[in-house]
């Protein structure tokens, strides 16, 4: 099945008539050239129909070779180590099991608390990568952590002075620093396989 | 009031020792007299405060340079560019970061 593109209907009903002709007259050209300037094309659009094929059924057969290929993976759990990127504080990390990553600002939990990171936007292994849209649904990534230390940071350093005009302003501030140890990213769930009822786990009513 | 021995805020400036005491701690890393005499060295110790202050803002700046050089680098090895890359995840609603994006192109 062809399609036809809209866009270059009103250029092609322009120009087809005039290259039916044997003889096209230059002013014809040069007018016809001029309103496709006005229009504000690109020089390598060509005026003419361009047939694009219809590839959705191929690429629906490679999607589902793709899915299957990565679902079996997970089932059997052979994907070995798993990375991901994690959106916490503002920022989000590149993760692996047995990362320690350092937070900055007031993060609650206190050193002991086992926590579940959530926001989960990618997850990939050698072989694989998902991509959370922008995050991953929470039935098919599990990333669970440990808060290591509560600390605060070195000295920050704020400073202006303006010579010659007896104008100086220091402060000195320590922000309040949290370490995390990622003890394990799993993917619980599989590929394309959606629960009935979705954001539903883990809450009460 | 009777004092017996020699009163210690009788002295005309007590905290001079340590005001200069804090400065040389700041200065112990520095080239000739900006270590050790204390004229010289407020100086340059406040320039050092003065420097890390403004590179914060600049830093940030080179920083993303950086990031974009890398993902144009990364871009390239398939033969697309960073524009085309970048407005193509902001249309599949992909919010990964310029940062996180350099991470995975090196």
């Amino acid at each position: 099945m062809s399609i036809v593109r809209p866009l270059l209907s009103r250029i092609s009903s322009f120009t087809y008539s005039a290259c039916q002709q044997e003889h096209v007259c230059t002013r014809s050209v040069r007018t016809i050239s001029k309103s496709l300037q006005a229009m504000n094309l690109n020089e390598r659009v060509r005026p003419a129909q361009e047939i694009v094929e219809d590839t959705s059924l191929e690429e629906e057969a490679q999607r589902k070779v793709i899915i299957e290929k990565v679902n079996s993976q997970i089932e059997k759990s052979t994907h070995g180590r798993l990375y991901a990127i994690i959106h916490l504080m503002g920022k989000q990390r590149k993760v692996t099991d047995g990362d320690l990553i350092q937070m900055e600002g007031n993060f609650p939990p206190i050193a002991g608390d086992k926590i579940r990171l959530e926001k989960v936007m990618l997850v990939g292994s050698s072989d694989f990568t998902i991509l959370g849209r922008p995050i991953l649904r929470p039935d098919l990534v599990r990333v669970e952590a440990t808060v290591v230390e509560r600390n605060l940071s070195y000295t920050k350093i704020r400073f202006i002075k303006k010579k010659r005009s007896n104008f100086m302003r220091s402060r000195f501030l320590k922000y309040p620093t949290t370490i995390l140890r990622i003890n394990s990213i799993e993917i619980t769930g599989k590929l394309d396989e959606r629960p009935e009822i979705e954001g539903v786990e883990g809450r009460t009513f | 009031m009777v004092f017996t021995c020699t009163v210690l805020c009788a002295r005309r400036d007590f905290d001079k020792y340590w005001k200069r005491r804090r400065i040389f701690q700041l200065s112990a890393h520095f080239e000739g007299r900006k270590r050790n005499c204390y004229s010289v060295a407020v100086r340059y110790v406040h320039r050092a405060f003065a420097y890390t202050t403004n590179s914060r803002k600049l830093k940030k700046k080179a920083v993303r340079r950086r990031w974009i050089d890398r993902i144009h680098a990364g871009a390239a090895e398939f033969g697309s560019t960073y524009e085309a890359l970048i407005t193509g995840l902001g249309r599949c609603h992909i919010s990964l970061n310029h940062q996180t994006l350099s991470n995975l192109a090196v």
